[in-house]
């Protein structure tokens, strides 16, 4: 019996001690995975898709196109490791390279890439704001083995740019409707991080590095992308250490300047806020002319100082810190009240009992729509209205979830960024333009974008664009507030973020150069 | 039983004159039922200081100075509710701003007499809404048929079964534009269903009354008995639960706007002001919370403390309330 009872404690001894192993081996491993584990707090995601999404983060490094952006903002080979230009029959010849696998281990052939570029041309079905940077493409052929030839209809000297879109797997899109597919949600690239997981009720998209890549491999082995679209909730989940890097509005991000375990990362960005005014409106068709106007009535340093905590510039131009822009000339509104008042009555606008101006019958009255999730653009939108009510402009703020284009809101608050090259602003503004969803139309700024476009020669490109600028200042169809810092906040176990890039819209871009992270938990 | 009158003596007065007219104080009363009727006289006494004891005076007097500031906040209030004063970001309570400004420079003192203002307007009517609706509904379905009686009292725990935050962020998802009208009305056609269950119970006592019988027999019309007969009836056992509908509905209103689903932006309400409170933890502006907070605390602590003095008159048996 007592041997027994012996027998029996050993064996639960050696149990214990055999789970306790277990317990230790399993904490020690997803110490181990987590270690060199980075948990990004990002953008809410949609869909995973380079052409649907351009200006969200993860396309970015998941997918990878025929050329890619350097620390400048230059485009440089990627995809494809040498191109050439023939002027006289305005082509561009790619040389392709032939070692590239897909994520799900399928062969990267040139019908990809040709697939990629018929679709941004040639599918009706196709609803994707960069459209119009690919009108000019005429032909796409494979002249030779593992090299593409794209022929244009006429010079666009932004093109170099619009190569860098990423290529799309062809045996995963064909047949498909690009909008829909499936592959969106499950995306396959050839970039240096893979897709593994897309866990939708716990909002976090999960990327393995891609062991096979072409060129250096990333050091960190692993991204867990957590959707968070509160900016309060992202600052909370990085005190709380369960974030290693977020984008936060500047005055989260000063919350951490100086605190232990932290870094604050600080970049350019070309990220803009304005009232963008929507011209399907019957408002605006009839008022159009007053938005300009608007511009006397708000003090945009005051809206820095308080929302944006300094980290920031007064806007006057679309392009304003794009290298081809920043036209002193066209900045011609300063904060005047007074100035405000007289331009209001030359355009016979009159103020009623309530103080608020009123034109043939109708109020100064117009709704703005802002997505409520975004602290900033709320606080923007709420002292830019005080601003507009004191001058006698009532604009209305409507919080929405998610932008409703067909409610008949009068604008929305918005951001856009032309952070690489300044064509990137003509999808936006030019007359039936495929991101131009406020229709904006100006015989003079369509003029100026399509010769900009058009014209290789670098300064006579930036006095078009310097033209635009003052042409856009005159009839604008934004009411311009302030261009954004991008500040970042990581832990101080995070090595490698490079400032030199000029980040875009949301700041994106800041994994321009994520393969040199260094990741020490 | 003694049914025996008492007698009325003459007092034993040596002084007695029989040619002085006589006065209250030369009777007095005798008899078997004396000390019961002694008693009755004290009960009703007691009754009446009790009543006067338990009458809730701080959570009345608080309620009525809470009130009176809200509605009439502009004559004492030292800023503008509706501005941002942008170069007095995030003050701390001082001699200028009494309860500090928050990170857009709004003055938190001026802001919650007028975020109060509409937070009560809110819980009110609310309560109106729900009141109306839950009252009507128990009053039809308590006079009716027991086979429409069980139909209309299933649909009525259905709803109620059903979370009423869901059923709001439903309903606030059909609407364009939040205003405090809405809101209102939103909150009140989501929380009638107790309510109507109560009176139903209570209509379902007295619907065979002899007076109400009549009154039907006579001719009168439904919403004329419900007026005249059953509503004065259901008053007291129904109060205390309008009377919490109020506190309960400013709450409802409150998580809303934390929730970002209240009042625009541009309005700002208690709830909205406590919405502020993540930002407020983050940017250490501890007055951006407390004082908003403690305000909702007493408002609907005194809301509810007078809600329940209703409680305890309706429940006159053993109640240990």
């Amino acid at each position: 019996m007592k041997t027994m009872c012996k027998k029996l404690k050993a064996g639960f001894a050696a149990s214990v001690l055999a789970l306790a192993l277990m317990v230790s081996g399993a904490v020690n491993a997803f110490a181990d995975d987590m270690a060199n584990t980075l948990v990004y707090a990002g953008e809410n995601e949609d869909t995973i898709n380079p052409i649907l999404n351009n200006h969200q983060e993860l396309p970015t490094i998941i997918f990878s196109g025929l050329l890619k952006y350097d620390a400048k903002g230059n485009p440089v080979p990627d995809l494809a490791t040498a191109y050439t230009y023939d002027e006289k029959t305005m082509t561009y010849t790619f040389t392709i390279r032939d070692n590239v696998t897909w994520h799900d281990g399928k062969p990267f052939t040139l019908d990809d890439i040709i697939f990629t570029y018929t679709s941004l041309t040639k599918d009706e079905r196709l609803t994707a704001s960069i459209l119009s940077n690919y009108e000019d493409i005429e032909s796409i052929t494979s002249p030779a083995p593992w090299q593409i030839a794209i022929k244009m209809k006429r010079c666009n000297a932004a093109m170099l740019d619009n190569f860098t879109i990423g290529i799309i797997p062809k045996h995963l899109f064909e047949g498909q409707d690009i909008n829909t597919a499936p592959a969106n949600h499950t995306p396959v690239g050839t970039g240096r991080y893979k897709f593994i997981e897309w866990d939708t009720a716990g909002g976090m998209i999960i990327l393995e590095r891609n062991e096979k890549y072409y060129d250096k491999v990333p050091n960190i082995e692993r991204i867990v992308y957590k959707t968070v679209a509160v900016e309060s909730t992202k600052a909370l989940m990085l005190q709380s250490g369960e974030a290693d890097l977020a984008w936060l509005n500047a005055k989260y991000a000063e919350t951490f300047k100086g605190k232990a375990g932290f870094k604050n990362i600080d970049f350019i960005t070309a990220d803009y806020r304005s009232a963008s005014m929507d011209f399907k409106t019957e408002f605006w068709q009839k008022n159009g002319d007053s938005i300009g106007v608007l511009n006397y009535a708000v003090d945009k340093q005051a809206i820095i100082n308080s929302v944006l905590n300094k980290e920031g510039v007064p806007a006057y131009s679309p392009i304003q810190l794009n290298a081809f822009g920043g036209n002193k000339k066209a900045d011609i509104y300063p904060y005047d009240l007074a100035k405000f008042a007289a331009e209001m009555e030359k355009l016979g606008w009159k103020k009623d009992a309530q103080g608020i101006y009123e034109r043939n019958g109708q109020k100064f009255s117009f709704t703005v729509q802002v997505r409520d999730y975004e602290e900033e653009r709320i606080d923007i939108a709420n002292i830019l209205a005080r601003q507009l009510k004191d001058a006698g402009v009532d604009m209305r703020i409507v919080p929405v979830t998610r932008f409703d284009w067909k409610a008949g809101y009068n604008g929305f608050l918005a951001g856009f960024a032309v952070e690489f090259d300044p064509d990137g602003i003509y999808k936006d503004f030019v007359t039936g333009a495929s991101d131009n969803t406020m229709h904006y139309s100006n015989a003079e700024v369509d003029e100026l974008l399509k010769k900009g476009r058009a014209t290789a020669n670098i300064d006579e490109r930036k006095a078009i664009y310097h033209a635009f600028e003052e042409a856009y200042a005159k009839h604008p169809g934004h009411l311009l507030v302030a261009y954004l810092h991008g500040n970042y906040v990581s832990t101080d176990k995070l090595d490698g973020l490079n400032t030199e890039r000029v980040l875009g819209h949301h700041a994106v871009g800041v994994m321009w150069n994520i393969e040199e992270w260094t990741l020490s938990k | 039983m003694n049914t025996q009158s008492p007698k009325i003596h003459a007092p034993a007065n040596p002084n007695f004159n029989a040619e002085r007219p006589l006065t209250a104080e030369d009777f007095k009363i005798v008899g078997a039922n004396f000390e019961a009727q002694s008693q009755e006289q004290d009960k009703i006494q007691t009754f009446a200081k009790k009543k006067i004891k338990n009458f809730p005076y701080f959570s009345v007097f608080t309620l009525c100075a809470i009130l009176f500031a809200c509605f009439f906040s502009h004559l004492f209030v030292n800023h503008d509710p509706t501005q941002f004063y942008l170069t007095n970001l995030n003050t701390p309570p001082d001699s200028e701003f009494w309860f500090g400004t928050d990170s857009l420079g709004r003055d938190i003192f001026s802001v919650l007499w007028n975020g109060g203002r509409v937070s009560i307007f809110i819980g009110i009517l609310s309560t109106v809404i729900a009141a109306g609706i839950g009252i009507i509904y128990g009053c039809i379905s308590g006079c009716a048929s027991t086979f429409l009686d069980t139909v209309m009292m299933r649909i009525a725990e259905l709803f109620q079964s059903i979370p009423a935050l869901l059923t709001l962020l439903l309903l606030l998802s059909l609407q364009a534009k939040q205003t405090p009208v809405s809101i209102s009305v939103v909150i009140g056609i989501t929380s009638w269903f107790a309510l109507a269950r109560i009176v139903r119970a209570e209509v379902r006592q007295i619907r065979n009354s002899e007076y109400i019988l009549l009154s039907r027999h006579m001719g009168a019309s439904f919403f004329w008995v419900m007026r005249k007969h059953l509503i004065p009836n259901i008053v007291s056992a129904i109060m205390f639960i309008v009377i919490s509908s109020i506190s309960t509905n400013m709450a409802m209103e409150a998580t809303l706007s934390f929730l970002g689903l209240g009042l625009p932006p541009e309005e700002l309400s208690l709830g909205s002001m406590l919405a502020l409170s993540n930002r407020a933890l983050l940017l250490n502006t501890w007055w951006v919370i407390i004082f908003p907070g403690i305000f909702l605390l007493i408002t609907l602590f005194s809301i509810t403390q007078i809600g329940h003095i209703f409680r305890q008159e309706n429940c006159k048996g053993f109640s240990n309330l």
